[in-house]
């Protein structure tokens, strides 16, 4: 796994964009860039080359299954993996996510060893 | 029957309602027994006495909104829609404030720690290697080099040392992962707040409707219902007004309606 890679954390609540951010630099990562939303993440990820993204689901403007189906119909960013990471448990939920081009599923609350494992199953 | 009833009526709540007001009693009766009332004398007359005491409520109610509209406006209603549950709303969104902030506070604790324990790692390795660099103020620092024999020595502690240093690391990344507390109970407060919001709206426009009609009313006795749904719209559209899509009445403007009354 390489911790070069430039990662995307999008959630409306800063806090846990803050939370994610961490775990990644605990992990090793460090060029880690933050999306309060759908729509702004969709235009920073048009802009810059990005290599991994962690999304919620629950987000104004744009939930997170949105720009997932959109980052997956757009020819430049569809290989880009995309792990959602949301309170959304429901089985109908994780379904869609995985129709909709999911490369992993993190449900909340969760432990920074859970990414550190989805993120190696993802990369190695 | 029916005449039978209206004497009933009558002699139930002194006469003190007009004409009008006991036919859409019986009406209301008739529809909520489903039986003609014209045909079933006996079940009626059952039906009737064990309702009187619900006919007088009702019939008090109307007498007493004919008497005085404006405090009859139930101010517990009033109070509820225009201060309470702005209030509730309000409160809502505080605690979201409040638990981002703490949660904040705590994060920026937890990085400092994070970065003294990556640094008290920096020292046990320099250690480890002979070397001893004393941080904390650069400018002074100072090399001191450890003999072979005296690190072996030392091993044990710097061994001890270490792996409570994992050990910081591991809880304060645990303490860091649970600050999403604030992520899941504010997703819930949200979706609270949004029903608070719209239980607001619906109270507001039926105060709003109510009040108009009873004011209206009183004003123009004659005024048909369609005329009447007519001034409420006009009405609640001129309060609404395209510089508030979505956003309801606010406190002046229930207060005008009040006022009006």
């Amino acid at each position: 796994m390489d911790l070069n890679m430039k990662v995307l954390v999008v959630d409306d609540f800063a806090t846990m964009r803050r939370i994610v951010k961490n775990i990644l630099k605990q992990i090793g990562f460090s060029n880690i860039i933050e999306a309060e939303d759908g729509k702004s993440a969709f235009k920073l990820l048009q802009n810059g080359s990005f290599d991994l993204i962690m999304c919620d689901w629950n987000m104004p403007e744009m939930p997170g299954i949105e720009l997932l189906t959109k980052i997956r119909a757009d020819e430049q960013l569809k290989t880009i993996p995309f792990v959602m990471v949301t309170a959304e448990a429901q089985k109908n939920n994780i379904l869609d996510a995985v129709k909709a081009g999911v490369s992993s599923y993190i449900v909340k609350p969760f432990t920074a060893e859970t990414v550190d494992q989805k993120l190696k199953k993802i990369f190695n | 029957m029916t005449k039978h009833l209206e004497e009933k009526i009558h002699k139930i709540i002194d006469g003190k309602l007009s004409a009008e007001e006991t036919t859409q009693i019986i009406g209301f009766i008739s529809h909520l027994t489903g039986s003609s009332i014209n045909e079933d004398e006996q079940f009626f007359q059952n039906i009737a006495y064990g309702m009187s005491g619900a006919i007088k409520d009702l019939a008090l109610l109307i007498i007493d909104f004919r008497k005085d509209l404006r405090s009859k406006i139930d101010p517990g209603l009033t109070d509820m829609t225009t201060k309470y549950i702005p209030e509730a709303s309000d409160q809502l969104e505080g605690i979201i404030d409040t638990t981002e902030k703490a949660a904040n506070k705590i994060m920026d604790n937890l990085e400092l720690l994070q970065e003294q324990t990556a640094q008290m790692e920096k020292i046990i390795k320099s250690l480890k290697s002979g070397k001893l660099k004393v941080p904390a103020d650069e400018a002074k620092s100072t090399d001191v080099q450890i003999d072979t024999q005296t690190i072996e020595k030392l091993s044990p502690l710097f061994n001890y040392m270490e792996s409570s240093i994992k050990n910081y690391d591991t809880l304060t990344t645990d303490i860091f992962v649970h600050m999403s507390f604030q992520d899941l109970t504010g997703q819930r407060i949200k979706k609270i707040m949004i029903l608070v919001k719209q239980m607001e709206e619906k109270l507001k426009n039926m105060l709003v409707c109510f009040g108009i009609k009873l004011s209206t009313k009183e004003r123009n006795p004659d005024i048909s219902n369609e005329d009447l749904q007519k001034v409420v719209d006009d009405k609640v559209f001129e309060l609404a007004g395209p510089q508030k899509e979505g956003n309801g009445l606010v406190q002046t403007d229930i207060d005008d309606i009040l006022a009006n009354i």
